[in-house]
């Protein structure tokens, strides 16, 4: 069923007041009807109309003036939405006056009946539609303004970088943990306030690659003033509304130095350790793997290796290559080293409980 | 035929551009090899070449800044950067969808190599 619709129309006319009551006086309208702008005021006061319809020349003022008296007013502040039609007499007309005043809509004088109805139902979809999309920005912006509030007072600090590991934004927590403002941390090197600096990055870069997050990463970083602060992290990457990568989103909990040992120092600078050795290793093992790879997959191609025994040689040289290649692309990816015993009293790397 | 196509390769162990040039001597490019970024850029300078390969660490600079001023100085070459640190399994080939660099892992399958110049290049 179709919702009643209140409608208050003011025009000092007594025939068109006539015409309009003859109109709209059925089920689809609630119909207010009166003759001056101030009895217009008032009923819009008791009965909030959901669209009023005005005469520009009312007797006791223009139907402008009544249209600003309705906004200023205080009383009528929750009902400012309230689209209003204003009846002009034809030819004296300042449309885009009236328009940027505030009125939703003008009909011009003489009118049918029929004219009028339409009217009054364009006008009420056109203000739907509006108050539906005021009301779309509305959630918007409080949405924005909500995340905007949590991400301020958050009281871990919150330090956003993009692809290419600068920083985009920091909170005031992270202003206090670096301690340093806003505008000196952004477009900075993340790495630059890591005591381990860019060696650490490359890891946790390799985690995430690996993982797409990085949960409770214990660090060392650097505040301005030199001092080094033991910190918790949990870093995700951050991606457009297509899914493409557009930076990270680190978390930064400050430990409590007490808390944050010596064995956590130890630990983070075994980590640092490793790792380095790892990007040596990479380095130093998977550069002399080229050749020989490279030697023995060519000649396994070569038609003139028909030798069986030759290459099913070549081949352990080149599945156990892969094996070397794929026991240093681990070591890269070692969270924390865990040890198990080699021989009694030597302990090595476990690098599958590492990874 | 692959006559015009100009390939040019720089690292600083020479038996990795052996390799290379062994691999693709027999497929009609014309192979330029270079064990210095600054070498690669004379070559890059006086030839039209239209794939670059480069180890991440040279001697004179890294693969990355090398590759970077490629980028600038000759948009429309391929451009890969191979290092043995970088996280892509053997046999495969990541892009960098800003720059349009291609990575690859050392040591890589010859097969890879060979297909991913003549897909860029053919």
């Amino acid at each position: 069923m179709e919702a009643v619709r209140k409608v208050l129309y003011i025009d000092g006319d007594p025939e068109y007041r006539a015409a309009a009551e003859a109109a709209l006086n059925h089920g689809v309208y609630d119909c207010r009807f009166c003759d001056s702008a101030e009895a217009g005021l008032a009923l819009i006061d008791e009965n909030a109309p959901d669209v009023v319809i005005v005469d520009g020349s009312l007797k006791d003022m223009p139907g402008e003036e009544m249209y600003m008296r309705f906004l200023t007013d205080l009383r009528f502040r929750s009902k400012r939405d309230i689209p209003f039609i204003i009846l002009t007499q034809n030819g004296k007309t300042d449309r885009s006056h009236l328009y940027s005043l505030g009125f939703s809509a003008l009909l011009s004088k003489p009118f049918t009946t029929d004219k009028l109805v339409e009217f009054i139902e364009d006008v009420l979809v056109a203000h739907q539609l509006k108050m539906g999309e005021v009301n779309c920005w509305e959630t918007i912006r409080e949405a924005k303004d909500f995340l905007e509030r949590v991400v301020e007072s958050s009281a871990d600090a919150i330090v956003t970088t993009n692809t290419r590991g600068l920083i985009t934004y920091v909170n005031r927590a992270a202003e206090d943990l670096f301690a340093c403002p806003f505008e000196e941390l952004i477009g900075k090197r993340a790495s630059g306030y890591m005591v381990n600096g860019a060696s650490e990055l490359l890891k946790i870069s390799a985690l995430i690659r690996k993982r797409n997050k990085v949960q409770n990463y214990r660090s060392l970083l650097l505040r301005k003033n030199g001092e080094q602060l033991g910190v918790n992290l949990s870093i995700s990457i951050m991606r457009d509304s297509y899914g493409k990568p557009m930076g990270t989103l680190c978390i930064c909990k400050e430990i409590d130095n007490d808390n944050f040992s010596e064995y956590d120092k130890n630990e983070s600078d075994r980590v640092t350790a490793v790792v380095e050795t790892a990007v040596a290793v990479n380095h130093a093992i998977n550069n002399p793997l080229v050749p020989i790879l490279g030697n023995a997959q060519f000649l396994l191609q070569d038609e003139r290796m028909t030798d069986e025994d030759v290459r099913r040689r070549l081949r352990v040289i080149v599945k156990n290559a892969l094996r070397i290649r794929d026991i240093t692309q681990k070591l890269a990816n070692i969270q924390r080293p865990v040890t198990k015993e080699y021989l009694k009293g030597t302990r090595m790397l476990d690098i599958e409980a590492s990874t | 035929m692959n006559g015009e196509k100009n390939l040019l390769f720089v690292d600083d162990e020479t038996e990795i551009l052996e390799i290379l040039v062994d691999l693709f001597s027999d497929e009609g490019y014309r192979l330029h090899t270079a064990t210095r970024a600054s070498d690669a850029m004379h070559i890059m300078e006086n030839n039209p070449i239209d794939f670059v390969l480069s180890d991440l660490k040279l001697q004179d600079s890294s693969g990355s800044d090398f590759l970077e001023k490629v980028r600038e100085s000759h948009p429309d070459a391929v451009r890969v950067l191979t290092s043995g640190y970088f996280d892509v399994q053997f046999g495969q080939v990541k892009e960098d969808a800003k720059s349009g660099t291609l990575y690859l892992s050392k040591p890589w399958d010859l097969g890879t190599l060979k297909n991913l110049v003549e897909l860029k290049l053919g």
